[in-house]
Parts: structure tokens; sequence; C-alpha cells
């Protein structure tokens, strides 16, 4: 269940009382927990190796020691086959290939008839535990965009950054930013469910096992075989709006299945029409 | 362990040892942050298709300026509209990249359209590829079309780098 916070940090915009101003009036507030980046790894470059007539790519290991269970997403310069077939960075979101348990997240291996040639991939990890469940109190979003005002706020610089340096990556916060905010994080075994009251799609990320204990990264699309993520619809793929399914495994003693939800952070995006 | 900084946890759990889920905010470790002043940090496009896209390329169908001189980190979320029989898409909504965005036919995705999401110093790049499976001998129907069809792209850019 949610829990209201009864102590920790609140910065209100200008004008506004952070005692008493509702969500959509405060730039930042510890109620509201984001995604803190505890650990990076970047690899080397990864050559694929020949083998009979197939090029195989090798499993890379880190090692992150965190105790828990950690969000984590990667980054992949170069090709990645079935999905992308062009060489730019871009995030990896293909089924079971990102795994990651209490000490480990690991990229796993795939292989290829065709060469698709050297890749170099870049791990964050987030810290959120996500085979524990949590949740937060609803966060109103805003519907007018306020400028920001540089007199107020609050800013935490890292070790040896200037406070007054305009590159965010200096800083541990900064009320000119913001992060998703974690909005739930429900866990099953076989598979979990949620719905979704906030109005618009949720960012959501589906986990589950696949064949062990480690949690791998659920595909968001048509899949062969669990876990994958379906948004928006039930688990036959039927429209279900405002409703999102962590379909699972169903064997296996330390099968588990979770889903991550987030809420988009407290300013209005801009919006942009295209016609192609 | 840096001995010095803040500490914020959870009712309830001791601030000295909570971790995890637990601990809201810690001054060790930094938040992934969007920049609420740059107006390309946090964006919700809609891309109406009048036009197909070709056959077997990789094609850029939108992209913007990010605003920072190095590769940030992208987030991107899409949806497909209007699409009409025969063809149909994987599942409603894809995260950052996917091989089903629309696919023709029940059993598979012999002839599809992919989605991804490509980051450089300059740009965000969102590219569609439009392809069928040439070693399927099944009759051939190469005709999936995103004329008429609409992507609509939610997208993040953390002001946090990629170093690759």
């Amino acid at each position: 269940m949610a829990d209201k916070q009864d102590v920790g940090v609140k910065v209100s915009k200008p004008g506004f009382n952070a005692l008493t101003a509702p969500d959509y009036d405060l730039i930042f507030s510890s109620s509201w927990p984001q995604l803190p980046i505890v650990a990076t790894f970047t690899s080397g470059v990864i050559n694929p190796t020949l083998s009979g007539s197939t090029y195989v790519y090798p499993t890379v290991t880190f090692t992150h020691n965190l105790g828990y269970t950690p969000f984590c997403a990667v980054w992949v310069k170069g090709q990645i086959p079935n999905i992308a077939t062009t060489s730019g960075i871009k995030r990896d979101y293909a089924p079971t290939r990102l795994s990651m348990d209490k000490t480990t997240v690991t990229y796993g291996t795939f292989s290829s008839t065709t060469n698709y040639g050297s890749i170099q991939i870049h791990i964050k990890v987030y810290g959120l535990d996500i085979k524990k469940p949590v949740s937060y109190p609803y966060k109103q979003p805003p519907t007018i965009q306020q400028a920001y005002d540089p007199n107020y706020g609050v800013k935490l610089a890292k070790p040896n950054a200037k406070i007054d340096s305009n590159d965010m990556r200096d800083f541990i916060i900064h009320s000119r930013c913001q992060s998703p905010q974690v909005d739930s994080v429900n866990v099953g075994q076989s598979s979990v469910d949620y719905t979704n009251t906030s109005g618009y799609t949720n960012w959501v990320y589906g986990f589950g096992t696949y064949g062990g204990s480690a949690m791998n990264v659920a595909y968001t699309n048509y899949a062969q075989a669990p876990p994958n993520l379906r948004i928006n619809t039930d688990n036959a793929g039927n429209p279900k709006p405002n409703y999102y399914y962590l379909n699972g495994e169903t064997s296996g003693a330390n099968r588990a299945a979770s889903i991550v939800v987030l809420r988009d952070p407290l300013f209005v995006a801009q919006e942009v029409q295209v016609t192609y | 362990m840096s001995d010095f900084g803040m500490k914020v946890s959870r009712n309830g759990v001791d601030a000295k040892v909570a971790t995890g889920n637990d601990l809201i905010l810690t001054s060790q470790y930094p938040l992934a942050k969007i920049d609420s002043t740059k107006k390309a940090s946090f964006q919700n496009i809609r891309i109406q298709f009048n036009n197909n896209i070709p056959l077997q390329t990789p094609t850029i169908v939108y992209q913007f300026a990010h605003g920072y001189n190095y590769t940030p980190t992208v987030w991107s979320l899409c949806q497909i509209f209007g699409i009409a029989s025969p063809y149909k898409t994987g599942w409603n909504y894809l995260t950052d990249d996917g091989p089903m965005l629309v696919m023709n036919g029940s059993f598979g995705p012999v002839y599809a359209v992919t989605f991804w999401t490509e980051v450089d110093a300059t740009n965000v790049y969102f590219y569609l590829y439009r392809w069928y499976d040439q070693t399927i001998t099944e009759t051939p129907n190469i005709n999936v079309t995103v004329a008429g069809m609409s992507l609509r792209i939610r997208t993040y850019v953390f002001a946090e780098d990629v170093p690759l």
C-alpha cells in the first residue's frame, strides 16, 4: 500500500508555500522517489567469434554487489540482430538479453549467420529493487508550464564539481531537473498486473525469470516465450485500456515476475505534430 | 561510502541502513535528470504518415536536436494508430525498440515494420524499417504499408550521457 511520508524534503515553486502546495506546485519532494543511478558499466569493443557458420557474440557480465535486484537498462553501439539495422547508439530491449540479480548484471550472448560486426555496450543501474513491491502516493501532473527560476530551488553537486556548473551531469540533484518518478513495483510469481489511474500511459517496464533465478528484461511486444509485457492489452492481446500485464514463466522454483511503473516528471511535455 | 551527505528514507526505516526502495534520496548517487528548461527533454510526438516508407531501408521518420554537446541517454515509448486489416500490431505499445510494430498475417512477423530510437552527440532519430523475411517462401505480400497510420511517441532526453 502507498504510504505517506511524514519526514523528508520539499521545495515549492516560487510564490507557493511548500507546506501546503499541491504536488504540481512543487519543484521537488522526497515523497516522489526518483531514479538514482547507482552504477554504470561500459564494455570494451565486443567482436563475434565464428563457430561453424555462426557468428557468436559473447556474454558480458558486470558486478554491482548491491544486494538486491536493480532496475537496469542497456545501450548498444552497433547493429542488433533482428532489431536495429543501423550502427548508431540505441537502447536494446530485445527479450532476455539483459538480466540482473543481487550481484551482477549480464548482457547475454546472441548469434547469427550474418556478421553484424563489433558492438559496444553501456549499462546504467538504477537504485530500484525490482523484486520488492512498493507503491507511492499519486502525484497530480501539471497542466501549465512554468518557467524555471534559478533563484529558487535546491541543488547538490557531486564531489569536486562546481555548484554553479551549468552541466547537469555535475549534480546529484538539481531542481531544474526531474526524473521519472517511481509509482509502484508490483511483484508476482508467474504473472502480475497493474491498473493505471494516471490518465496517460505510464512508462512501464516488465521483468521476469527466464529459466533461472535472474530477472530478465521483458519484451513489450510479440514474443514467443515469457517474460513479455502487455501494455493496454490483456494477455490475449485484446485492447484493455489502462491495464498492464506481465506474462511470466509458469514453472520453475525461482520464477518471478515484476512490473515497474513510472510517472512523468512534473513539467509539461512539448507537443509535436509531424506529417511524413 | 561517503562520510558526508544527505539521506531520506521511507517511513519507519532507519536512513543509516536503508537501501534500494527504502532509500528515497541519497546524496551518494545522482538522480537520472531530465532538464525542464530544454523543450526537447520531454516531448509527445505524433507522426502522421501520408506516404509509405521504402522497403528494406532503415528510414528516419523524424529527428530533433537534443541540445547537448555529447550523446545523452534517451528513452522512448511508442504506439501505432490506424492499422487496418489485414495488418496488425504485435501489441499496442513498444518501448524503445521492437520488431513488430506492424505485421502482416496471423502466424508471425513474416512481413513487418520495426521501430527503434537512435542518438548521437547532436540528434535523436526515430527509425522505421519495412522488411520481409526473404528466407520464407510463402506467397509474398510485401505491401505492408504505414501510409494512413500514425505513430505517437513519448520521449525523454536525460542529462546523463552514454559514453560509447
